[in-house]
């Protein structure tokens, strides 16, 4: 399998300009974790830098770490083929991010996903809304505290 | 231009073209749509938190409900993600069957994609003629597992059967006449006058915005940007084929139409080589019984038949998922919808629909 | 031979003389002999909508490649009876918002037109219930009726598909009568006539299709528009619109616009034949026999079209009409008036 990291030219270069920046071991992509005051400058940079030029979001997740959430934005660049893991660590007490869909639109419904199962509030996001559940629905069933 | 009165629509959840459960709220003048919103959630299972309570093999059956027309894709993803993270070998057979499996299946998928576009457009002869060619890949996948739909063929360091002996020759058989019945749909469909009024220029996807939403897969290629995992980011033995990745530029319903018998041509030249070099050997490789993980987490991406799919798996190192993401390609896809029906009629909302190729089931998942 | 040819006028001409002898007075006599052809253009329609449900779908499954209907008598020609029952013994549904009377109307309403149609059609030699000399004109304006009760039905449903089902179908049967009589024309203008009778003797040499084969081409295409047939059949457009007008009609109120559908596109096939494939002329076989042998070829044609066609768009619908087959007939029109004309002068 091959993989898609990035050259560690370019990692260097994120590290120097974001204080907040670590960059993660893997062997397969680029993972970086970085802190939330920061998270929106790196995505844009990462979108708009040609020598990154990441075109496609592929994913956004989160993860319950009961003492603390992890948000991971997966980005995907074809013309370089490489492949970034951005994770950004959010506080468990009324989690909450700033959006992204304003640099990606394709933001839009996966922050919606992770809103309605995981309960992570997108600020300034569009339109929030529980896309998968019923909008009734109470609870967020991907938490760990979540009884089934 | 005079505008009328507008009429708010649910399409959906019961409606015959909605590929399932699926709601969109148009707003009409007219007929023609001026707002339009997404509703999905109908067919939500909870897969994602079904797969914390299940050991990792347990869950194997789930990924053909994902997406019920190219479930060897997902089994394919979810076995490769957990071999991935394991640093698990697979024998080279189950490798090679694990390809012309999900090969088939993309095949599968597509024609039911080829069937569904021209039963939207009415023309249910259409509809037979490429549901017609499905089944024998279904008997195919029968023959093989038993099973003809949720079919859970892979496992997790190889594959559950090996090919009873008639499978080559039918799968030869049915591989040497494809091209004659890709030709006759396109004699019945793909040349139809009606039909290319119905479709060229119809819900144009320009490059940048489909990228911007995320879209992936053939919808993408149709666009004109060539991108796909099997060879962007290879995975298993594709770099061993050799095939195009095709490429159609104009992005409006006709291209997203016919990139999809491209790719059928080339994952039949797959299986063609699949075919020729299958090595003997082992099906399966050397697993542990309990399949335990260490701690880790890992990304893992195939290209299905609707797109980029990508499974995130977070492990504590039990015998369970700590937490299994999925990325659906069709759930990301559908984003665009809304915006791409925009100043489209009805009628074109469902050639848009068909034309996208969501499958309900992934969507919501 | 005979017997055959005149089987029903004889039948006509017994009852009459039956009549006579019981000295029934003279008008109450063309009453029952009228009564009697009524009886048996129905006994017709729901003949040949048996006959053409089976039929339609055998078609398909030539077409398809499978089966069709084949559990219930010999080629599953019984089906029809089985599904008939089964539509009589559903429960008649009216929505609770729906238009009450509006909605029960439609249905019967539609029934109405189709089946006066047949009036004036002449099945054979000498058999023509009511032998009308604008039979022609009669024809169409009856048949132009029936777009209200598609109207009312999408009006009535109050349901919104029903309601676009609806206007699409006034919509499209307006625009496309037009070609529909433009077309008819000149047929009209080389018999002189618009008597049907008089269309079919006109046609004993050499069948009109011959002299109009442009005309017969847009009543052709017209026609299956005005039947709402694919791929022309906007109004029910099941995959945009679920069932278009039909959305809330079950059982047998369902089952009657079906039956309506049928009717009409019998009378149109009968129509057409009568216009452009010389009648009931024929060589050895009986004249209505001959009619209908025509008449179910056309239908097969129709057949032919729907289930190989994809649907058409409401407005490339609308852009064929008024922009293509408008200006086609009205050429098609001018044109036959100077061949008449050429005609005359060369001493016809």
């Amino acid at each position: 399998m091959d993989n898609n990291l990035m050259s560690a030219e370019l990692v260097s270069r994120l590290t120097s300009r974001y204080f907040t920046l670590n960059v993660l071991p893997d062997n397969w992509l680029t993972k970086v974790q970085v802190e939330e005051n920061e998270l929106i400058y790196l995505i844009e940079e990462l979108r708009d830098d040609p020598e990154y030029n990441f075109e496609i979001l592929l994913d956004i997740t989160a993860v319950d770490y009961q003492d603390h959430y992890m948000v991971f934005y997966n980005l995907f660049s074809i013309k370089n083929s490489h492949q970034i893991m951005v994770k950004c660590r959010i506080e468990h007490e009324n989690p909450s991010i700033i959006t992204i869909s304003d640099l990606y639109p394709a933001a839009e419904v996966m922050e919606c996903e992770v809103y309605d199962l995981m309960g992570i509030e997108f600020l300034s996001h569009p339109n929030l809304r529980r896309i998968l559940l019923p909008e009734d629905f109470e609870g967020h069933p991907l938490r760990k505290d979540f009884k089934v | 231009m005079p505008r009328t009165q507008e009429l708010h629509l649910n399409m959906g959840p019961q409606h015959p073209s909605t590929h399932g459960v699926f709601r969109c709220l148009l707003t009409l003048d007219g007929e023609t749509v001026t707002q339009a919103e997404n509703h999905i959630g109908y067919l939500h299972r909870g897969m994602e938190k079904i797969a914390e309570a299940k050991t990792y093999p347990q869950f194997i059956p789930y990924t053909d409900r994902i997406d019920y027309l190219c479930p060897m894709v997902y089994n394919q993803g979810y076995v490769e993600t957990i071999e991935k993270i394991m640093g698990l070998q697979v024998p080279e057979r189950a490798e090679y069957l694990r390809v012309i499996m999900a090969e088939l299946s993309r095949m599968a998928s597509h024609l039911l994609m080829v069937a569904t576009m021209a039963i939207d457009l009415a023309s249910s002869t259409g509809w037979m003629y490429a549901l017609r060619e499905r089944e024998k890949i279904l008997d195919l996948f029968e023959m093989t597992c038993g099973s003809r739909m949720s079919v859970s063929y892979m496992r997790i360091g190889g594959v559950s059967e090996d090919l009873p002996a008639e499978f080559i020759p039918a799968c030869r058989e049915f591989i040497q006449q494809f091209p004659a019945m890709m030709h006759e749909i396109h004699d019945l469909l793909s040349g139809n006058e009606i039909f290319l009024a119905r479709t060229k220029s119809i819900g144009i996807l320009p490059p940048d915005m489909a990228m911007a939403y995320g879209i992936t897969g053939p919808n993408l290629r149709a666009s004109g940007v060539s991108y796909d995992v099997r060879r962007a980011q290879p995975y298993s033995i594709y770099e061993r084929f050799t095939f195009e990745v095709p490429v159609r530029y104009k992005g409006d319903c006709f291209d997203r139409y016919m990139i999809r018998f491209d790719e059928m041509e080339e994952s039949r030249l797959i299986i063609e080589q699949a075919l020729e070099n299958l090595p003997e050997g082992e099906i399966k490789g050397k697993v542990p019984r309990m399949i335990k993980i260490p701690p880790g987490e890992v990304y893992h991406q195939v290209e299905s038949s609707k797109g980029a799919l990508g499974f995130f798996l977070v492990s504590d190192g039990s015998n369970k998922p700590y937490r299994l993401h999925i990325r659906g390609p069709s759930f990301v896809n559908m984003g665009v919808f809304p915006e791409l029906i925009k100043g489209w009629k009805i009628q074109d909302v469902i050639s848009i629909l068909a034309s996208l190729d969501p499958v309900l089931g992934e969507v919501d998942r | 031979m005979d017997v055959l040819e005149n089987l029903f006028t004889n039948i006509a001409l017994y009852a009459r003389n039956l009549l006579m002898e019981w000295s029934v007075s003279y008008s109450v006599i063309e009453l029952v002999i009228l009564f009697l052809a009524i009886i048996g253009i129905l006994g017709l329609i729901v003949l040949d909508a048996l006959i053409l449900v089976w039929l339609e779908r055998k078609v398909v499954g030539f077409i398809q490649e499978r089966p069709g209907p084949n559990r219930l008598g010999p080629a599953g020609f019984f089906q029809t009876i089985a599904d008939t029952l089964k539509l009589l013994s559903k429960e008649d549904v009216v929505p609770r918002s729906a238009d009450r009377w509006l909605f029960l109307l439609a249905a019967p309403i539609v029934f109405v037109p189709a089946i006066m149609l047949y009036a004036v059609i002449p099945f054979g030699k000498d058999m023509v219930a009511v032998n009308l000399n604008v039979g022609l004109f009669y024809c169409f304006s009856i048949a132009s009726l029936g777009t209200v009760s598609f109207l009312m039905a999408g009006w009535g449903s109050r349901n919104k598909y029903s309601l676009l089902g609806g206007m699409r179908t006034v919509a499209q049967m307006i625009s496309y009568e037009i070609p529909l009589l433009l077309s008819v024309l000149g047929v009209v203008m080389i018999v002189g006539s618009l008597n049907l009778s008089d269309i079919v003797s006109a046609q004993r040499n050499v069948w009109f299709i011959l002299i109009q084969p442009v005309a017969f081409v847009i009543y052709f295409i017209a026609a299956t528009a005005e039947l709402n047939r694919g791929p022309f059949d906007l109004p029910e457009g099941e995959q945009e619109l679920v069932a278009g007008v039909y959305t809330e009609y079950s059982g047998m109120r369902w089952a009657l616009f079906f039956l309506a559908e049928y009717t009409n596109l019998v009378a149109t096939a009968a129509l057409a034949v009568t216009l452009f494939f010389g009648g009931w002329h024929g060589p050895w076989l009986p004249s209505w026999m001959w009619f209908f042998i025509k008449v179910y070829f056309l239908i097969f044609i129709f057949m032919l079209v729907k289930w190989t066609y994809p649907r058409i768009r409401v407005d490339h619908l609308m852009h064929f009409g008024w922009k293509f087959l408008i200006p086609l007939s009205l050429v098609n029109l001018v044109l036959t008036g100077v061949g008449i004309e050429i005609y005359r002068v060369m001493g016809g």
